[in-house]
């Protein structure tokens, strides 16, 4: 099953705070944090699966992602730190 | 003087003839046992050959910065190709004649006047080898991976790079399968410099975003 599009170029996402144990790409630091959709890159093969030599399970979405240090940090408001994440791992942030 | 003793004790041949300076005087942490016992199991069921191996690390080992420099110091004379290799780069550098078939995904991002990009891979080491060559050993080290995210202008202060106040860093933690590289801003004056003295001006550092092009 292969994910499609959810979210939009601009949009205000949310990075679920989840701890799983397999493999996954979110780093701690993002976890929690709310970014902002920068670019669609597409569907990919899906690195949790394909870790453990299972590509059964279809590709999911990849977004890049726009932080900005000081909404991570507290620091400066103008560095900013992009992170390529997968759909599932993202959520509409409120407000 | 006394540790280096300690490292060849074992060691029945002298320390200027070593034949496999990789092993000599070190102790195998897990990580190297397990990468012996792979290899020889490998080797010794048939799924890879000892001259495939070699071939592929001479390879590994063969791949350096200096491709990379040619690619940006065309980029940077050739706006129609720039553009193309921004867009596409793995196309366009296939196009080339580079067979890059096999290798992963790769991203550029330009330096802008008002923007400097650097990259990193916090949750491991991801690096476009085929580009760039190996990675330094502060690239993989956890100090660069945890820093440059959090304290990006004192790091590069570190590496001898001042970015002004009023320039945005932008750093691109590299979390999925894509490699990315830094295409750094064509210093002022160099513009007419031929192809070949350009590259020469482009180093490693300048397309991993923590340095700039040297002039000479």
């Amino acid at each position: 099953m292969s994910e499609t599009q959810e979210f939009t170029i601009g949009q205000m996402v949310l990075v679920k705070r989840l701890w799983p144990t397999n493999h996954h790409r979110v780093p701690y630091y993002l976890k929690g944090k709310v970014g902002q959709v920068a670019t669609c890159l597409g569907p990919v093969d899906n690195p949790e699966l394909t870790a453990y030599f299972n590509k059964s399970s279809g590709q999911h979405i990849l977004y890049r992602v726009r932080f900005t240090h000081a909404h991570l940090w507290g620091g400066n408001q103008i560095d900013e730190i992009y992170a390529d994440l997968a759909g599932k791992w993202l959520c509409k942030a409120e407000g | 003087m006394a540790d280096h003793q300690n490292y060849i004790h074992d060691h029945t041949h002298s320390n200027d003839h070593a034949t496999h300076p990789d092993l000599d005087g070190h102790t195998l942490s897990d990580g190297e046992v397990w990468e012996a016992a792979l290899r020889e199991l490998l080797l010794e069921k048939g799924v890879i050959t000892l001259p495939e191996l070699n071939d592929q690390m001479n390879r590994t080992a063969s791949q350096s910065a200096t491709f990379g420099a040619s690619i940006i110091a065309k980029a940077w004379t050739d706006q129609k190709f720039k553009k193309a290799l921004l867009a596409n780069p793995k196309a366009t550098i296939a196009d080339l004649g580079h067979d890059i078939s096999t290798m992963p995904d790769l991203v550029i991002v330009e330096n802008r006047v008002d923007v400097h990009n650097v990259v990193v891979c916090t949750l491991c080491s991801c690096y476009p080898r085929y580009m760039l060559g190996p990675p330094p050993e502060w690239y993989r080290s956890a100090a660069y991976r945890a820093r440059v995210v959090r304290d990006p202008r004192e790091v590069l202060i570190e590496f001898g790079l001042n970015i002004s106040a009023e320039k945005t860093i932008r750093v691109y933690d590299s979390t999925a399968d894509l490699r990315y590289m830094v295409m750094p801003l064509c210093p002022p004056g160099a513009e007419h410099t031929p192809v070949k003295h350009l590259q020469t001006i482009i180093t490693r550092d300048s397309m991993i975003g923590v340095g700039l092009p040297r002039l000479p």
